[in-house]
């Protein structure tokens, strides 16, 4: 079957079309997944350092934002999932670096080591 | 036709409705950052940080749900963050001056005193931050504030310099001085009396909410503050906030409790100690007028400072 000039241009419009509709579809999806997905690695980081005990405020910050980030993702709000996953991800980094200089300034006690 | 008119009613009042709750939500949003705010500066980041975060945290959860028009979530971070902002009132009340453990951190190369400030930005490199918010950017710890040789684990007015004799809290001149035997302090809008801090004109708030309304009301409360920097005998002050009885009992309670504590932020901000004061709402409970009159009402819609302690 040969194809037309003309149905060749159709064809190709429709496949740009479906690969921009697929892309936008997909893109919230995938980006929030990956920033919750980075914010989890990150949470489990702080909690290896002790940021329970160490660094309680952000710590707490932390689990918040990203319980909050899910709860968006399952609404598929995916742009504020990805802004409070972004915040938990910072929370924990920071609570992270808080409890590892609170834990080294602990008279005998050393940070907890990381696995 | 008539459907038609019913159908339009219906959602005049469906989107009236949603207004003014998310009108609600966002006074009370405002009351709660102030209770937040009070709570930060009473050293709530040192004794009550996961009551703080959580607070802080689902003030801004209600606020982006009433911004994407989910109103029946954001009263539920709401209810959290007030809850949170409570406790973390309730454990800062008596907050000690000297941190436990520093907890706000910032990390960029080395830190030797481990305080969480990097040595570049350290002016102290050597000797950790106090965090007692007081100057806690310059690495420095800040034991005397005011400079007046009162350490201030001790210092009654931590900020404010006075001699140990004295808490470490200034002592007035006596024709300023209320309680020392001088001519008692004239204020346009207040009067000290033994038991209470009276008011000469009552506080006003927004119908239903507790956003403090009217100039006339700040400058009530700025002199309420005033006349508590003056008089540092009274130790703690219980503001105390009263309905009449047009309403649901329970309501009526979480209203006075929300304007007692709006109250309180406003004293924290005009330079109140915290730790002075208590805020404690009624309700209904305690009229001091009857209830069957409007004149009686407004008598109990009222907003009162009682001394506790002195």
């Amino acid at each position: 079957m040969r194809i037309s000039p003309g149905q060749g241009r159709a064809l190709i419009r429709a496949l740009v079309a479906a690969v921009a509709l697929g892309a936008l579809l997909g893109c919230g999806p995938v980006q929030s997944t990956a920033y919750l997905l980075d914010a989890e690695a990150q949470l489990e980081s702080a909690r290896s350092a002790g940021a329970e005990k160490y660094a309680p405020y952000e710590w707490t910050a932390a689990q918040l934002y990203l319980h909050k980030a899910r709860e968006e993702v399952g609404k598929s709000a995916y742009q504020e999932a990805i802004d409070f996953a972004d915040k938990a991800s910072k929370y924990a980094s920071r609570a992270r670096a808080a409890a590892q200089i609170a834990a080294k300034a602990e008279p005998g006690k050393d940070a907890p080591v990381r696995p | 036709m008539s459907a038609a008119r019913t159908s339009l009613a219906a959602l005049l009042a469906a989107v009236l409705t949603a207004c003014a709750s998310s009108s609600k939500i966002r006074s009370d949003a405002e009351v709660i950052a102030g209770n937040i705010d009070v709570a930060r500066r009473a050293g709530a980041m040192r004794c009550a940080p996961r009551e703080l975060a959580t607070a802080e945290a689902n003030l801004e959860f209600a606020r982006a749900e009433v911004s994407a028009g989910e109103s029946v979530r954001a009263a539920e971070h709401l209810r959290d963050a007030e809850h949170a902002a409570s406790k973390a009132l309730e454990l800062s009340k008596d907050c000690s001056a000297k941190p436990k453990q520093p907890l706000v951190v910032k990390i960029d190369g080395s830190d030797r005193d481990g305080d969480g400030i990097p040595d570049s930005a350290d002016r102290c490199p050597d000797e950790p931050e106090d965090y007692d918010g007081f100057q806690d950017d310059d690495g420095c710890p800040d034991l005397d504030n005011d400079n007046d040789g009162v350490p201030d684990a001790q210092d009654r007015c931590p900020n404010t310099p006075g001699p140990a004799s004295n808490a470490g809290c200034p002592v007035l001149e006596p024709s300023l001085d209320s309680d020392g035997g001088g001519v008692p302090v004239e204020y346009k809008r207040v009067v000290v009396k033994s038991d209470r801090i009276e008011i000469k004109q009552q506080i006003r708030f927004k119908t239903g909410s507790a956003r403090i309304s009217g100039k006339e009301s700040f400058e009530v409360l700025k002199e309420v503050a005033q006349a508590l920097r003056d008089n540092v005998r009274i130790r703690k002050l219980r503001i105390e906030g009263h309905t009449d009885s047009v309403g649901v009992d329970a309501a009526n309670i979480n209203l006075s409790q929300m304007r007692a504590n709006a109250v309180m932020a406003e004293l924290v901000k005009n330079g109140v100690e915290p730790s002075r004061m208590e805020a404690v709402g009624y309700g209904r409970s305690r009229p001091v007028a009857s209830n069957t009159t409007a004149s009686g009402r407004a008598q109990n819609r009222r907003t009162e400072f009682n001394i506790i302690e002195q």
